[in-house]
Parts: C-alpha cells; sequence; structure tokens
C-alpha cells in the first residue's frame, strides 16, 4: 500500500519536475514513467510497515487433519492429494506446498497441476524429451499413513512404473522431507527426478513484502514484484556441473574473431556456482520465512527457482533430486551421435531440512544464522582463524613465480618474480607497514605456472636454488605471515608428467576423457578424486624437505566430478568422499590450509576462504546482493576478496570488502606482466610491485582501519539504513556503517563521510 | 532445461507491456560513479601486431531501462541528456529524460514505422519512417513541421527508391538520410527536402572472375550478367564538427568509414573492423563506438585504432549488462552508453571505469600532440594494464619528445611499432657515432698500420711462414677445398659447374654440410634480423616446420628435376644435381649473415639497402640454379627454361597428389575410428 501511495506521490512529484524541462507541456496527458532497473548489485531498503500478509492457501480448509505437532509447528494433510499445510504456532502463519486452485491464474493444464501437486516427477519420453508427471496424472496412486510425528505417503506413479515414499517430519522448528533411496521403485528405468514441494510459499507476482533467497555468489535476493523482468529461470546444480555428462562440440571458428575463450580471469563472466546447498523464503520481512538446506543428496540437487513472469505469474523455488543424466553419445571423430541417458540411476538418500522463520530471524541473516549454526551443529564449520596478529587484518599476496614459453625452438620460463624478488617485496611491505601477510607462491613449479600440474616438485632453477626456496619457506612462516605454496590437485596437462594418462584422469559416462585444452600449451584434463588423493599422499614428503607448512589449494575444492572408467567408477558421492579424506590428511600435515571457493562439505577444513564472492550473478531479475556467504563463514574462517589487480574501482572495492568483512588480495610480481604477452598467462594484465605498491598500501590501510576492530567476529546483524548506506552489526558489540553514495550520511551524532565508513563501538550506538 | 510449453505466456506478457505502467522510481539512474568489479562479459583489444589481449573492463552496467517498446530501432541523446527512441511497431517516438523518467511520446499520428531519430541543436526532431517512406520534422512540442517525400530530382534516378532508415543533419541543415538498398550511398537532402546529391558510395570488391569477364566479354554480354552493386550503407553518425560516420555490414573494412567533405573515406585500410553490427555512434571527442549482432560494443580512437571491445550476448538467463539482439547505441556528453536491444524492449546503460577514463584523457592530448602532458595518463593506464601497446607507444613518443631515446626505444619495441622505433633508433645511432666518430677513425688507422707492419715483417723476414704454410695445408683437405668452393662458385658460375660436371668437384659431403648451412643461416635470419626488418613471430616458429618448408621443396626439386631431365636428354645425374641445387644457395649462404648483421644498424630511412641486398641474393641465387641446369644437363637456353618449368609443375603435381593421398587417409581413418567407437558403444 505504502508503495503505491509513494509511487503516486513520484509521478505528481514528477509533473512538478516535468514542467521545468524544455519538453513540458500543459496538459501533457502522456507524463509516465518507465521501469529502471538500476544496478541488483546492492541490497535495498527494508520496508518493514505496513505489510499484510493475505494470502488465500494461508488458511487451513476442512480437508486437512493435523498429523504432527511440536511445540512450534504443526502439521495438516489432506489424504485426498497430499497438501500440505504447516502452521506457525509463534505467528500463526500458515505455510503450504502447493495451490488448492488455479481458477482465476493465468496456467495452463500443465502448469495448473504443477502448481496443484506436493511431488512431481520427471520421466524421459522415447525422444529423449523430459516429461512432467504430478499427483493429478492418470494411474498415480498413494497411500498415506502417519508416522511416528509426521506422515508417509507411498506414492506410485503407474504409468511410467515408477514408485517411492515421501517422508515427512516434524521438529522443533523445522521439518524433514525426505525419499529414501531405498523405497525407489524403477521398474522401465525412466526415472529423471524428483521435485518435493516445488510451489512451498510460491507468491503470485507482488502480492506480498517479501522475497526468495539464491545462494548465487554472495547471495542474491529476488523480491516478489510486478516487474515481471525476468524471461528465464535460474537452475543451477548444487557443486557445479558434473563435467562427465558435458559434451562441448568443439567448434572451429569460436576463438578466432570474438570467442571468449579463458578470459574469465579479469571478470566472471561464468555465472557463479553453487557452493552452499541452500535457499529460502521471505513472507514479510521480519515476519514469516523459511530457510531449506538440502541434507542430504545435495551433490545431485538442481536449485531450480522460477520468478514470477517466467511460464507463469508465480515465484517459487524448489529443489530438483536428479537421478539420471541425459548426455551426447558421440560415434564418429566429426562428433555425429546420439542422446541417451544413464543407464545405472544415481543412489542417494534425498532429504530436505525445511526451517520456519518467524519474527526478527524472518530475514536473510535470519536465514544464514540458522544455516551457520546447522554447519556447526553437523561439525562441518569449526573456528579454523589461524591468524595470531592482535592488531592488524592480513593482507594475501600471491606472487607469480614463473611462466613458460616458447621461444624459437624451444621452451623457456620467463621469470617473472623470483625467490629473492619476492622476499625483498616481502620486505619492502614491512617496511611499509604491513606486517600481517598470507604469502602465496604459485608458478614456481619446474616449468613454471601452465603445463606443469599435477607435478609440484622439483622447483624451477631459474627462480631459485632449492635452499632458496626452502629458507622462504622457513623465513616466512611466523605468526604474521605463512607463506604457501600454490597447487592445483585436478589439472592434470597431457605433456606434464606425475600421473597416469589413462588410470588417473576422469572419463566421461561416454567413455571419453574429460578434456579441455588451453592456448600454448595443449591438452589437460582432470584427475580423478582417488588420483588426487593419492598424488598428494605421494608428495607430502617433499613439502617437509621444503619446508612447505602451508599450501593454497586451487581447483579441486571447487570441482566436483564422477568417473565412468570401466572398472574404476566414482561417483559423485564418492568424490566426496575422497576429497574429504584428501583434505582431512592435508589439515592434519599443514599448518595452513587456505582453499579457492571450497564447496560446503570443505569449509571444515579451510583455515582461509580465498576469492570469496563479492557479487552475485547479477541475474536480471535479482534485485539485491547480500553477504550471506560471509554471514556464514565470518568469524570461523578467515575470508579474502578475489585478486583486486582487476578490479575496475579499488575505493568501491575496498568499501565492499569493509561491509562483507573480507580482507584484500593481490597478484604480485616483480617484472611487468607485458612479459607474458605471448604465454598461456597473457591474461595477466597488471600485477608489478612498482605499479602497485601505491595502491596496495593506501586501500590495506583504508580496509585495516575498519575490519582489525572485528577481527574474528561474527556478522550477527545487518541493516541497510538508507540507499547504498549499509550498518554491519557485530558479536563484540562493534558496528560498521559504510556509505557508499556520493554524500555524506548523517547517523546517530556523527557522519558517515560519502564513499566512507564508520566504525561505531557498542558504547557509541546508545 | 525445457519446461513445460507455456501456451498463454507470450500473449499475457504482450498485453502487459502495452498497459501504461506506472512504477516506483526509487533510485535513479544519475546516481554517481559507482562501479562494479564482476561484470558478465570480459574486455579486450587487438594490439597493433593482431594479437587479441584482455584489457581493464572499461564500461560496467549502471543499469538497465526498460519500457513499453516493441521493437525499437534507434537511439539518439541530444545535448542536455534526453534519450530519444525510434519505436517502431508502436509507430512512436518515445521521448525521456535521462534517467528514464518523465517520458512523453511525439507522432502517434502520423509515423507508421519510424526506425531512425536525430534531433537538431534547436531541439527539432527528425524522423525516418521507413514505413511510409518519408522523412518528418518534428517541433519540440511534437507538432510536424516539414515532410520529405522521395525527391523528384531527376539526379536522384528514375528508379531509385526511398525507403528512409536512418538519418543524421549536420550544422547548416542539410540531412543525410540512409535509404534502404542505395547502392549509390547516403542520400543527402537540403533544409526543405531537395535531393542535393548522393554521399560516400561504397566501392565494389570485384573477383578474379568479374574482373576476367568485364576483360572479355562483350558489352551485351556483361549487360546480361548478375549486376554487382556497392553495398549500400546501414547505419550513419555525426560528429560535432559535422563528420559523416556510416557503417556498413559485411563489407570487409569498408565497414566503418569516416567521411570528409567529398564523401571519402579518412580511415586509414586494413585496419581489423570485424564488427557486423547494428549502429554506429560518435562521442564529442570523436570515439567512435559501434555495437554488433553479438552484443560486444566497440570503441575506436578517431584514427579508427581499437581501444577495447567488451559486452557480451545472454546464452542463457540474461545478466545484467548482457543483450539479446542490439538495435542502436548512442552516447552522451558524460560518457555513459545506452544500448537499445529490440529483444529485450530496453536500454542498458553502461558507464565509463576508471580504467576507459584514463584511456580517454590520454587520447585528448595525445591527438593534440601532447604526449608529453598525456604521460602520466598512459602510465595509470599501464598501471592498470600493461598489456595496452597504445599506451605504450604513446609513452613512447613522450619520452622521445623529451629526448630520452633509450626509454623511448624501448617502449617503441614493446609496442612493436616499426616506424617509431627506427626514428628513436636513428637519434641513438646518429648520437652513438657523434660520439665515437673520431674513435673510429683512430681505430681504422691504427688497424691499418699494424696490417702495414706485418706486412713489412712478413716480407723481409718471412715471420708468418709456418702460418701460411698450415692454412696451406688446411685448405689442401679435399673437404674444406670443396666447401671454400662456394666462393668460386658465386664469382664464376660457369667454370665451377663444368667443374663440378666434369671432375666431380665438389663432392656430396660438401653439399650436405652446404645444406646444413643453409638451414643453420636460415634459423640465424630468423632470430637475429633486426627488429626493423624481422616480421616473424618468433612464438609460432617451430625447428620442425622450418626444416621441413626448407628441405621438402628442395628434395623436391632435385628429384623431379632429375627425372625430369631424364626423359628430355638431359645428362645431369642424380649426385650432379644434389651437389649443384646445394652450391647454387652460395650466395644466399655468404651474403646473408652479413646482411641480417647489417639489418641490426639500418632504420627505416636505409631500408633500401636491406631491400636490395635481400633482393640481390635471391636473384644470384636463381641465376646460378638456371646456370647449373644448364651446365649439367647441357641444355640450351631455352631449353634450360622448359625444363625447370616443367619440373616445376611436376612438383606441384607431387604436392596435389600427396595432399590428396593424406586426405584420403585421413577419411579411412575416420571410417575405422567410428566403426570401433560404434562398437564399443553398442555392444
Amino acid at each position: 500500500m505504502f508503495k503505491k501511495i509513494f509511487a503516486a506521490l513520484f509521478i505528481i512529484y514528477l509533473c512538478f519536475v516535468g514542467s521545468t524541462s524544455i519538453y513540458a507541456q500543459e496538459g501533457d496527458s502522456n507524463v509516465t514513467s518507465l521501469r529502471t532497473l538500476s544496478s541488483n548489485n546492492y541490497t535495498r531498503v527494508e520496508n518493514l510497515s505496513g505489510t499484510t500478509i493475505n494470502n488465500a492457501n494461508s488458511v487451513i480448509g476442512p480437508n486437512y487433519q493435523k498429523m504432527a505437532e511440536t511445540k512450534q509447528l504443526a502439521l495438516y494433510v489432506d489424504k485426498n492429494n497430499f497438501s500440505i499445510k504447516i502452521q506457525n504456532k509463534s505467528t500463526q502463519y500458515i505455510w503450504y506446498s502447493n495451490l488448492e486452485s488455479t481458477e482465476g491464474e493465468r496456467l495452463n493444464t500443465q502448469w495448473a497441476d504443477f502448481a496443484k501437486s506436493s511431488i512431481v516427477v520427471y520421466y524421459y519420453d522415447k525422444d529423449f524429451n523430459k516429461k512432467q508427471m504430478t499427483l493429478y496424472d492418470n494411474n498415480v496412486t498413494m497411500k498415506i499413513e502417519k508416522i511416528d510425528n509426521g506422515v508417509k505417503n507411498s506414492v506410485s506413479f503407474g504409468d511410467i512404473g515408477v514408485s517411492f515414499d515421501v517422508k515427512i517430519t516434524l521438529y522443533d522448528d523445522y521439518f524433514e522431507a525426505e525419499v529414501p533411496s531405498s523405497s525407489i521403485t524403477d521398474k522401465n528405468g525412466l526415472l529423471v527426478s524428483i521435485e518435493l514441494f516445488p510451489f512451498f510459499g510460491a507468491v503470485k507476482d507482488g502480492q506480498i513484502n517479501g522475497y526468495t533467497f539464491i545462494p548465487d555468489g554472495s547471495g542474491a535476493l529476488v523480491r516478489f514484484t510486478t516487474d515481471k523482468i525476468a524471461d528465464e529461470a535460474y537452475i543451477q546444480r548444487v557443486y557445479g556441473s558434473d563435467e562427465a555428462f558435458i559434451e562441448r562440440l568443439r567448434t572451429s571458428g569460436q576463438s578466432s574473431t570474438s570467442g571468449i575463450g579463458n578470459d574469465d580471469l579479469i571478470s566472471n563472466i561464468r555465472p557463479k556456482k553453487v557452493s552452499m546447498p541452500v535457499y529460502g523464503m521471505v513472507h514479510g520481512v521480519k515476519q514469516n520465512g523459511y530457510v531449506t538446506m538440502i541434507q542430504s543428496g545435495a551433490e545431485y540437487a538442481n536449485i531450480v527457482f522460477y520468478p514470477a513472469g517466467v511460464s507463469t505469474d508465480f515465484n517459487w523455488i524448489t529443489t530438483e533430486f536428479v537421478y539420471r543424466e541425459r548426455y551426447f553419445q558421440p560415434i564418429s571423430k566429426s562428433m555425429d551421435g546420439f542422446l541417451t541417458y544413464q543407464s545405472d540411476k544415481n543412489d542417494f538418500d534425498a532429504r530436505l531440512k525445511i526451517v520456519i522463520l518467524s519474527k526478527d530471524d524472518a530475514d536473510y541473516v535470519g536465514m544464514a544464522r540458522r544455516y551457520q549454526r546447522e554447519l556447526l551443529d553437523r561439525g562441518v564449520l569449526r573456528d579454523n582463524i589461524l591468524d595470531k596478529d592482535e592488531v592488524n587484518i592480513p593482507v594475501r599476496v600471491e606472487f607469480f613465480g614463473g611462466e613458460t614459453k616458447k621461444v624459437l625452438f624451444w621452451n623457456t620460463v620467463v621469470p617473472m618474480t623470483t625467490v629473492d624478488e619476492a622476499a625483498s617485496i616481502l620486505a619492502d611491505l614491512r617496511r611499509s607497514g604491513i606486517k600481517n601477510l598470507m604469502i602465496i607462491y604459485k608458478g614456481i613449479t619446474e616449468d613454471g605456472f601452465s603445463g606443469t600440474f599435477p607435478q609440484l616438485f622439483p622447483l624451477e632453477k631459474s627462480l631459485g636454488s632449492d635452499s632458496a626456496f626452502k629458507d622462504f619457506f622457513k623465513v616466512n612462516n611466523d605468526n604474521n605471515s605463512k607463506a604457501a605454496l600454490y597447487v592445483d590437485l585436478t589439472t592434470a596437462y597431457d605433456r606434464a608428467k606425475g600421473f597416469n594418462h589413462r588410470y588417473d584422469i576422469a572419463y566421461k559416462i561416454n567413455k571419453r576423457p574429460i578434456q579441455f585444452s588451453a592456448n600454448y600449451v595443449g591438452d589437460y584434463f582432470y584427475l580423478t578424486s582417488s588420483a588426487s588423493l593419492r598424488i598428494f599422499n605421494e608428495n607430502l614428503k617433499n613439502f617437509v624437505d621444503y619446508n612447505i607448512s602451508s599450501i593454497a589449494v586451487d581447483v579441486t575444492p571447487s570441482l566436483l566430478t564422477s568417473t565412468f572408467l570401466s572398472g574404476a567408477k566414482i561417483t559423485r558421492s564418492e568424490s566426496i568422499e575422497n576429497y574429504e579424506s584428501l583434505f582431512k590428511r592435508m589439515s592434519e600435515s599443514f599448518k595452513s590450509v587456505s582453499l579457492y571457493q571450497p564447496n560446503e562439505y570443505l569449509f571444515q577444513y579451510a583455515n582461509n576462504y580465498l576469492d570469496a564472492p563479492l557479487y552475485s550473478s547479477q541475474y536480471i531479475f535479482e534485485t539485491d546482493t547480500v553477504p550471506f556467504l560471509e554471514i556464514v563463514l565470518r568469524g570461523y574462517v578467515d575470508m579474502y576478496s578475489p585478486l583486486l589487480n582487476y578490479s575496475p574501482d579499488i575505493e568501491e572495492e575496498s568499501l565492499r570488502m569493509i561491509e562483507y568483512g573480507v580482507y584484500p588480495s593481490f597478484l604480485l610480481t616483480a617484472q611487468a606482466p607485458y612479459l607474458l604477452i605471448d604465454t598461456p598467462s597473457k591474461n595477466i594484465i597488471s600485477s608489478k610491485y612498482d605499479d602497485l605498491k601505491e595502491s596496495m598500501i593506501e586501500q590495506y590501510k583504508k580496509v585495516n582501519n575498519a575490519l582489525k576492530y572485528v577481527k574474528k567476529q561474527r556478522i550477527v546483524s545487518r541493516e541497510v539504513l538508507s540507499d547504498k548506506v549499509v550498518r554491519v552489526g557485530y558479536s563484540n558489540g562493534v558496528s560498521i556503517i559504510v556509505n557508499y553514495t556520493e554524500s555524506p550520511f548523517p547517523y546517530k551524532g556523527k557522519v558517515v563521510n560519502a564513499r566512507d565508513y564508520l566504525v561505531m563501538t557498542a558504547g557509541d550506538e546508545k | 532445461m525445457d519446461k513445460k510449453p507455456t501456451v498463454d505466456n507470450v500473449s499475457y506478457t504482450m498485453a502487459e507491456n502495452r498497459k501504461p505502467i506506472i512504477l516506483v522510481l526509487l533510485v535513479l539512474l544519475a546516481i554517481s560513479s559507482i562501479a562494479v568489479a564482476d561484470t558478465p562479459y570480459s574486455a579486450w583489444t587487438i594490439n597493433s601486431d593482431g594479437k587479441r589481449v584482455l584489457t581493464q573492463i572499461p564500461y560496467y552496467p549502471a543499469g538497465m531501462i526498460t519500457g513499453d517498446f516493441a521493437g525499437p530501432q534507434d537511439i539518439f541523446i541530444d545535448a542536455l541528456g534526453n534519450i530519444y527512441i525510434a519505436d517502431a511497431w508502436n509507430s512512436r517516438i518515445v521521448i525521456m529524460d535521462k534517467n528514464g523518467a518523465n517520458v512523453r511520446y511525439i507522432g502517434q499520428d502520423v509515423l507508421i514505422e519510424p526506425t531512425g531519430v536525430f534531433v537538431d541543436e534547436f531541439g527539432r526532431i527528425y524522423v525516418a519512417d521507413y514505413g511510409s517512406e518519408q522523412v518528418y520534422v518534428f517541433e519540440k512540442d511534437g507538432n510536424v513541421l516539414k515532410t520529405f517525400e522521395r525527391p523528384t530530382s531527376p539526379l536522384f534516378g528514375r528508379n531509385s527508391k526511398f525507403k528512409p532508415q536512418k538519418l543524421v543533419v549536420d550544422k547548416r541543415g542539410n540531412v543525410y538520410v540512409i535509404s534502404e538498398g542505395s547502392v549509390d550511398g547516403v542520400i543527402q537532402l537540403n533544409n526543405d527536402g531537395e535531393f542535393l546529391g548522393y554521399f560516400g558510395v561504397n566501392t565494389t570488391n570485384l573477383g578474379i572472375l568479374q574482373v576476367l569477364q568485364r576483360m572479355f566479354y562483350t558489352e551485351s554480354q556483361i549487360s546480361q550478367l548478375f549486376k554487382i552493386t556497392p553495398p549500400s550503407p546501414d547505419n550513419i553518425a555525426i560528429d560535432r564538427n559535422s563528420i559523416i560516420y556510416t557503417y556498413t555490414r559485411n563489407a570487409a573494412d569498408q565497414n566503418v568509414k569516416k567521411l570528409n567533405v567529398a564523401g571519402l573515406d579518412t580511415l586509414e585500410k586494413g585496419k581489423r573492423f570485424f564488427p557486423n553490427g547494428a549502429d554506429i555512434t560518435v562521442d564529442k571527442n570523436g570515439n567512435i563506438f559501434v555495437v554488433d549482432d553479438m552484443g560486444y560494443i566497440y570503441e575506436y580512437d578517431n584514427f579508427g585504432d581499437l581501444l577495447f571491445v567488451f559486452g557480451r550476448k545472454a546464452d542463457d538467463t540474461l545478466r545484467l549488462g548482457q543483450l539479446r539482439s542490439p538495435s542502436g547505441i548512442a552516447v552522451d556528453d558524460e560518457g555513459t552508453l545506452y544500448v537499445l536491444d529490440k529483444e529485450l524492449n530496453s536500454i542498458t546503460v553502461f558507464k565509463p571505469t576508471v580504467y576507459a577514463n584514463q584511456v580517454h584523457e590520454g587520447l585528448i592530448l595525445y591527438n593534440q600532440g601532447l604526449y608529453v602532458e598525456s604521460q602520466k595518463n598512459w602510465e595509470n593506464v599501464l598501471r592498470m594494464n600493461s598489456n595496452f601497446l597504445l599506451a605504450h607507444k604513446a609513452i613512447g613518443k613522450a619520452y622521445y619528445k623529451q629526448q630520452e631515446y633509450d626509454k623511448a626505444l624501448e617502449e617503441f619495441r614493446i609496442s612493436k611499432d616499426k616506424k617509431e622505433y627506427s626514428n628513436a633508433f636513428w637519434e641513438i645511432r646518429q648520437a652513438y657515432l657523434m660520439e665515437n666518430a673520431g674513435n673510429f677513425i683512430i681505430l681504422f688507422i691504427v688497424l691499418w698500420l699494424i696490417y702495414r707492419i706485418l706486412r713489412f715483417f712478413d716480407r723481409k723476414y718471412n715471420t708468418f711462414h709456418t702460418i701460411k704454410a698450415g692454412f696451406k695445408r688446411f685448405f689442401s683437405i679435399r673437404l674444406v677445398n670443396d666447401l671454400n668452393k662456394v666462393f668460386s662458385f658465386i664469382a664464376h658460375p660457369i667454370d665451377s659447374f663444368y667443374d663440378l660436371k666434369w671432375e666431380n668437384r665438389p663432392g656430396p659431403i660438401a653439399a650436405t654440410i652446404l645444406y646444413i648451412l643453409l638451414f643453420l643461416v636460415q634459423v640465424f635470419k630468423i632470430y637475429y634480423t633486426g627488429f626493423i626488418f624481422n616480421n616473424v613471430d618468433l612464438a609460432n616458429v617451430s625447428l620442425l616446420s622450418e626444416s621441413l618448408k626448407l628441405y621438402i621443396p628442395i628434395i623436391l626439386w632435385v628429384v623431379m628435376n632429375y627425372l625430369v631431365g631424364n626423359i628430355s636428354d638431359g645428362e645431369g645425374r642424380l649426385k650432379d644435381l644434389y651437389v649443384g641445387t646445394a652450391y647454387a644457395f652460395s650466395p644466399y649462404i655468404v651474403f646473408t649473415i652479413p646482411l641480417v648483421l647489417l639489418s641490426n644498424v639500418l632504420t627505416l630511412n636505409e631500408a633500401f639497402i636491406y631491400q636490395l641486398g635481400s633482393v640481390g641474393i635471391i636473384f644470384w641465387c636463381v641465376v646460378l640454379i638456371y646456370t647449373m641446369i644448364m651446365q649439367v644437363h647441357d641444355y640450351s637456353f631455352f631449353g634450360t627454361l622448359k625444363n625447370i618449368l616443367v619440373t616445376l609443375f611436376a612438383m606441384l603435381i607431387v604436392g596435389l597428389v600427396a595432399f590428396i593421398l593424406y586426405v584420403v587417409w585421413n577419411q579411412v581413418y575416420a571410417f575405422i575410428y567410428d566403426i570401433v567407437q560404434e562398437v564399443i558403444t553398442r555392444v
């Protein structure tokens, strides 16, 4: 209501402003305004007042029967069609699993069935088209029975020969929905995927004030609006797609004129992957909400989100548990072939935990904190912060050692940063006041950075002698600085040594190796999770020999594939187990483990989270970007920003780091990067220490002066005070107000300067 | 993933669009210069050496204005920042302020399908209406001031159509109209709609076939051929100085043109203009922007040098800053870009980053010749992107102006600019020569004196007797003697080849050594030729391919010539040809190294010396080969010529056969591979 009034006022205002415009015409009835979508990189001011939630579904009809109850929740089921209602007793709000009636809605039959069905199954027809089946299709039978504190539905889809149990169990403030693997029968091998309650809490247009939260990048909100700007849905595989099912047809000419290639170094042109299996919805900010955590089967789950305007007028989000993947089977060199799908079904228990949030917890901060508690309970998150410096925040310094370059007839190494140069840069940084350093040295394997993995040792002679390296890693290993070796335990270059070219690499389901090709250095593969584990173990002694007690792992922590080499198959779930034992071993053998964008299952092994996302993918339907990931991890793991070398506006980036509680990162070389022009690392365009020093120190000081007050502290609150002015509260009572705007912002008797921040202690706030 | 078909989806979104939209405008676009790091596209440029390199993001997506447009075709921004949209399918012009607010419509009653819009300095709105085949001029308030119909002047052409698509107006009020299929160029009208002439016609590119046809066909035959007409320009822009820019699709290197008063292109030819684009615009500093069908936005400086390319077409779910089907581009005085998308029915707003601003500021100074003043900007640019060769060149020029030639030389070397490098090198060389001229003279005199003294002693006391004897003995070794013959081959080819045939001297071992030397000389040339004269990219050189390039033709030549000689009364033996060919390369082997060394101290001013040397070497080699064939086979002059031509033809045939065999083998291999694959996967 408030919005509408505001809009009306605004229009009137526009009319007045319009009269000063040269185009203004008296009595011009056409004056109106278009929709403008400003950047979705910030969080909007919450509108808390006057929200009334009025939803026809929020009433428990007479068909419903109470099946379970706890102190906070009550579960009602309509046995005719397995519709479910959950009552939040503290707010009296009713959550619904599906629409009850679709009359008057603009939905075709298929969508209407979909919206009304609490269980949806997908199968492949004979042309490998994906088809849906709902509870309203023919030959569907259900057997609904009460179980201990919940309900069980044995549902059978006769036409496709699929049947399984859906169990719903109620706990304190949450309920679990489960499809046990053992209960699934799939006579014809047609089952593709299952969605439970796809319309759980679905909201039409902008009917109520609230939003959907999706784990895109740092986290994104999609507010319920009538804008309908989106034209496509958000469908993302948790932990990224499985490369074992992807066949990229090599199209010639793609790279010739305007190909994108591997240019994503400076800009994340690829949408961000989902590393946390969590999403949620808010109905009325600070009123009601839920957060869904995929507890089991996450590696086989898609997060499917349809904003209003895409196919229907409803905003809905769900988990799709995938049992069979479609893939392309080539049979000729020219890549002729046919589409088919996985014959053996993925074997996993599908389980969702849906926590009902109320009042103050009913927003994205509440979701993040609830998810954080969940991770702590499961032991996936623990206090891993090593930083012992009592005063200053750390900065991540990544040195780029050397790169391979073809000169005339042979390859040489372009030395960019020798070990001596690295040492003198560090000395210079310390002299300049940056004492707390998190150091990563990359590209020091023999022959340089590219084309050498998975081999890690020996180290490149042109960068320094063995003893020089040993010294470097020994000296730079105290409370204030830990020098880590950069490793990638997954990429294996065809031309490199140190792995078995047949048995260590991962194969796709169509029996072809997972293979890519890179400029200058030829083809590369992915190692299987077990090969990564073995190669790591083989190298343990070398790490000790070189005094390397810190490690930074790229690619491996964020990548999850299966392999289908006959006799040595590894599923996605088994890969997770392998990686868990690999990183467990790693955290036992190293003082400090830094991981690049690890997936949820590796959070507990990371002392440092590197390249923490500060943005979302900026999908057009996203309205806000929020630091969900940062709220979850802050205080347990130190987070470092992506490399700031390529940031178009470093001041803005510093403010964002201050707001998100993330430490800065820089890539440094002693030599100017144009030397890398004809090498695989030509994408490094700005890294010379002499060039960057000044702005690096300036930005560090800026960020340090804010974040040093909240080291190791958790984020407990976040509030948008005004457009682009944000207050973040920490567990020690300190709060930081960040002002991104061009004008000063007065706050509690103080002023936050334009494009600046203000640190307030608990005392100041009163 | 394909979800269910949505029957009524399309219809209702259309309906939705038609409704007048009144919405919240909480956050206006005008807000500040806030930049973001993560853009859903990358940015790159093409350096002067033709290589694509990444750059910093020059523009970030600042927002999007979505409207109730339908297939909008053109966008224009006036000096006050107001936005004008040719809203084609809605048959109207939409006007709004730069925040997308204060929207007005004009021409709803008269326009049918407006595809081009332009506003002059008095606020009059010119519209190209493709639908009604007319140009409308509106007053500020939307009243029709004038309409221009198809010109009646006979000069316009009796059959020429008038289908206006785009237009611009210059300071004098002349209107330049792009008309569909107007092969004669841009239609120029005066302010009353009278036809003034055609402007900036494109040229046709005739293929070899067409040229031959034109040469040999009779006039009536030519008239029956399919008419080859130059491509008609597709879009047009005008800058502050009333310079017209045209854009033509699929027109190879003339797709972007900057036309002078005479209608001639003033941009340098041969630049890489690859966009197949939709629209062109020019900012107040003369920088040219083009948006293409792939969603890439290109920015060129006013010489037509590519500065950066950024943007991307959305391949799945749309992200802010990506495009679907761009149809127009405009830039305001603050450098903000507005890109119109006819599929999204929206305007995406891009704002320049710190990086782009530095480049722009640098360019303004640089283009005025204020190299030294621009140095600071370029240094900042390089700090952000050390691979941007234009910046290296600009800094080089600044150093050059400050007479710091060594530093300038290094910058020019990095920027791979041979001309500037040569200039800097000339200065350095000059200074060196001036400084050391005296020393050189003294050195020369000393050496000469030493020589005289040594000779004196040698004559008188025979001091160097033993050394001389040693030399003599060394040169009497058969192999050494043979190798030494290269000099006599150069000087006395006829005698030497005669000896080769009748005395079997030199022998094949020496020839083999010469072949190896030939390769080493070739490598030396590739690697050590001076920067100014070296056109080889060392990164692309491989030992194997270089040796194959050299030896395969030689082997083919020797063998084929022997066979050809055999069937045409040639007397030459295989050995003679093998050895003879090796020695025919004598000039190359002997003179290339000095020439390469010389190339390191020459500048472009003396390039003719190097070129003369290179040509002379090749010419002398050809003469030797000719002589060799004549002598070895004992042919007449014309007999030799015939033999050589037949040999070359035979080499070509062998090459073709080898190629066919290669193709066939590949097919066989692929066939077997496919069978095996099919068996593996199906069984």
